[in-house]
């Protein structure tokens, strides 16, 4: 999404080459400019995104800048070690993933011209001397868009359907609401939520398209994200860090419920956009009248959609990225 | 110009010919005015002789345990493999010494030895990153042996070192430089052909002629192995001893197969071979002049060798395989005499001599001239430094810091030795 708004930006001056390693090798335009590469996995790691593959070198090539994210997985230390041997102006993002942390112990931040991070927040977890420009995340405000006729029948969990926040939280969901859990990289099942809940109907979504994403939160009275009100981080990332999810259901005009760690609050204004709570009570205690307060849903649904366009369209990092790009090659 | 020599070895420490060639080269490069540094590693054993004071030779390395084989024949094989990792890929101990040795000295061009046992293509690696113009003396296939684990090429290896792998090559053999290409590693820059030479400061004593009739005199000088085909020379003395020819046979050197005095014994040569075991440099030249014929039945990828010119310096035709390094250089009949690798061939050159169809005496005079005149260190130097100061002129000025160099080459050898040990612990 990020390249896609950067090859967008360049008015088709800058191509953008996505390149990953892993078990499908292949090389696609996803359009104009912008190109997925898979390189083929040398190495089975127990984590496969600590893959490597011999062809890294290659794909290295003919790049003006690289931008290695997820900079602390041993591919991408390989990638940095290249790109610092061959002098290519290099910049590393880190979306906050666990990692063996192999090349965080030395110092592969420090390699870098510059650190961009997606907030504040997730600058301060980037331990490195560099210098750090904060590009915040964006969202296709085109694509994710509020409904004409908003239904607010439901609440939507952001995350894997299970930990005791999740429990509480379904538990405490007014009745007169549905409850659908979107699990934007989930693959198995629903870890017995449903089992645990026998009361409650819950439809459970799995690795949703963008557009299936954009139809459950349109209709959403709000979005939770329980990880960031203390169940287990997100496996992808903390979700502070690039606060994808957050700013899809604020670009839908739905506000949002998170807690207050991980640099949320960079996102999510209190009373604002949404509701930043302290601890599942305090989240049980906000769910409750939000069946019949649908005018402060609303309120704060179109305030929140107004901050994406204001600040946080695709568009905007495109440019903000786009720049970056263009002084570190210069 | 400011020479940064860089040897896995440097004389006292030293195993073979390569860094004893390396050390000659320097000193000639010092007394020309050039201002040369050598960094090698530290002594992987004490010394036995003293370390001269040398403030210009830097014994910072790390060997890894690549000198060390016995140590390694018994550990186990996790160890075996990152030991090889840090002699052939990276060793980030080094590629620091490396760059700071280069911050430094800010010299004008690297001048590359023997780098297996250093990760040396860590090192070449540092030296593209710093911009640093090298030239490579190659006296062994040790582009190859860096892209080799457990012994078998790595060809990703090669594809993604192939980019470090441009300066200048100075190659004593063509064969040198089809191995290592055959195998993989493509010399990329400029090739230049240089032999190894001899370095004799006073003119060496010559060896009295033979006379037809009386005994032969072969003398071999280097490590004793299947390799350098000692058990064909042993075999070659057996049949001439057979035929009632009076042969001896000089062996100076370490015995690799302890096996090959069982060979001298079956075949009753006990009172015509003689084991030196491994002598001082001073005391085998002091030896040479005593035989009339150097017997190397090396083969066949021998890069060079130069016993056999240290001995046709001194009067000792070179009795040379057909096909290996030195024999590139040396014309048959002229300089030397050349058989194919075979006992029956070596035994017929030998005979030939014995019988007098074989006249030494022109031999022995034209490839002392030849050794002495066309391979002395004094007839290469210039073109060492000309190549030298070629690759000086190709410099943009140093680039790139020691410590992201250094990091970078941490974070490769971190990333590939986790990853070496997990593949194995599977």
């Amino acid at each position: 999404m990020l390249a896609r708004a950067v090859t967008r930006a360049s008015g088709g001056e800058w191509s953008v080459d996505l390149v990953s390693i892993g078990p499908k090798p292949g090389r696609c335009t996803l359009e104009p400019g912008l190109v997925s590469w898979e390189l083929p996995a040398a190495t089975q790691p127990a984590d496969p995104r600590d893959a490597l593959s011999w062809e890294l070198p290659a794909a290295l090539d003919n790049a003006d800048v690289v931008h290695v994210h997820e900079a602390f997985r041993r591919g991408s230390g390989l990638a940095i070690a290249l790109a610092v041997q061959r002098h290519l102006p290099l910049c590393i993002s880190d979306l906050g993933s666990e990692t063996d942390g192999l090349v965080r112990e030395v110092g592969a931040a420090d390699l870098a011209d510059l650190v961009v991070a997606f907030s504040g927040f997730g600058a301060g977890l980037i331990p490195t001397r560099r210098p750090v420009r904060i590009v915040p995340g964006g969202v296709d405000a085109d694509v994710f868009t509020p409904a004409e006729r908003p239904k607010r029948d439901r609440v939507v969990l952001v995350g894997p359907p299970e930990g005791e926040v999740v429990d509480h939280l379904i538990a405490n969901v007014p009745r007169e609401l549905g409850i659908t859990v979107l699990w934007p990289c989930g693959q198995d099942g629903d870890a017995g939520l449903q089992s645990r809940h026998p009361d409650r109907e819950i439809e459970i979504v799995m690795a949703p398209p963008g557009d299936e994403r954009c139809q459950h939160l349109q209709h959403a009275v709000v979005a939770v994200l329980p990880s960031a009100a203390g169940s287990r981080v997100d496996p992808v990332g903390l979700p502070g860090l690039i606060a994808l999810s957050p700013l899809e259901s604020m670009a839908c005009g739905t506000p949002v419920i998170c807690g207050p760690a991980w640099g949320l609050t960079e996102y999510v204004q209190d009373d604002v956009t949404g509701w930043v709570v302290r601890d599942p009570d305090d989240l049980s205690r906000r769910l409750l009248p939000l069946a019949s307060d649908r005018v402060s849903v609303e309120r704060l649904g179109r305030q929140a959609r107004a901050r994406v366009e204001r600040a946080w369209r695709l568009e905007v990092v495109g440019v903000e990225l786009l720049a970056t790009y263009s002084e570190l090659a210069r | 110009m400011k020479i940064l020599v860089v040897s896995n070895l440097f004389p006292p420490c030293q195993e073979g010919g390569y860094e004893v060639q390396c050390a000659q080269m320097v000193r000639q490069l010092r007394m020309r005015g050039h201002s040369v540094h050598v960094l090698t590693a530290a002594p992987a054993i004490p010394l036995v002789a003293a370390d001269p004071v040398d403030s210009d030779v830097t014994r910072t390395m790390q060997s890894s345990h690549y000198l060390r084989r016995r140590r390694m024949m018994h550990a186990g094989q996790l160890t075996q493999v990152l030991a090889e990792v840090a002699t052939n890929f990276v060793c980030p101990e080094n590629v620091y010494s490396l760059l700071r040795e280069i911050d430094e000295l800010e010299p004008d061009v690297a001048y590359l030895w023997n780098l297996v046992g250093l990760g040396g293509l860590g090192l070449v690696s540092g030296l593209a990153y710093r911009g640093l113009p090298w030239v490579w003396h190659l006296e062994d296939a040790v582009p190859r042996f860096l892209c080799q684990l457990r012994g078998r090429l790595l060809p990703h290896l090669v594809q993604v070192s192939q980019p470090v792998m441009r300066g200048t090559w100075l190659v004593c053999s063509t064969r040198l430089v089809a191995e290592i290409e055959r195998a993989g590693p493509r010399l990329d820059g400029r090739v230049e052909f240089i032999p190894a030479w001899i370095d004799e400061p006073r003119l060496p004593p010559v060896a009295s002629p033979h006379v037809p009739g009386e005994p032969l005199r072969v003398v071999y000088s280097g490590v004793m192995a299947t390799f350098k085909g000692t058990e064909i020379l042993l075999d070659a003395l057996g049949q001439l001893h057979a035929e009632g020819h009076r042969v001896t046979l000089d062996l100076i050197g370490p015995v690799q197969e302890p096996r090959l005095q069982d060979v001298v014994n079956a075949a009753s040569l006990h009172e015509a071979v003689t084991f030196h075991g491994p002598l001082p440099h001073d005391a085998v030249l002091q030896m040479l002049p005593r035989s009339h014929v150097f017997a190397f039945p090396t083969h066949e990828r021998e890069p060079f060798g130069v016993a056999p010119l240290e001995a046709a310096a001194r009067g000792v035709v070179p009795v040379l395989s057909e096909s290996c390094g030195i024999s590139e250089w040396l014309v048959d009949r002229l300089h030397c005499l050349k058989a194919p690798r075979s006992p029956d061939q070596f035994a017929n050159v030998l005979r030939q001599i014995m019988t007098g169809e074989i006249d030494l005496t022109p031999i022995a005079r034209r490839a002392r001239v030849a050794a002495l005149r066309d391979f002395s260190i004094a007839r290469w130097v210039p073109k060492v430094e000309q190549a030298l100061a070629d690759a000086a002129a190709t410099s943009a000025g140093l680039s790139g810091r020691t410590a992201s160099g250094h990091r970078a080459a941490l974070m490769f050898e971190q990333i590939v030795n986790v990853t070496l040990e997990e593949m194995m612990a599977a």
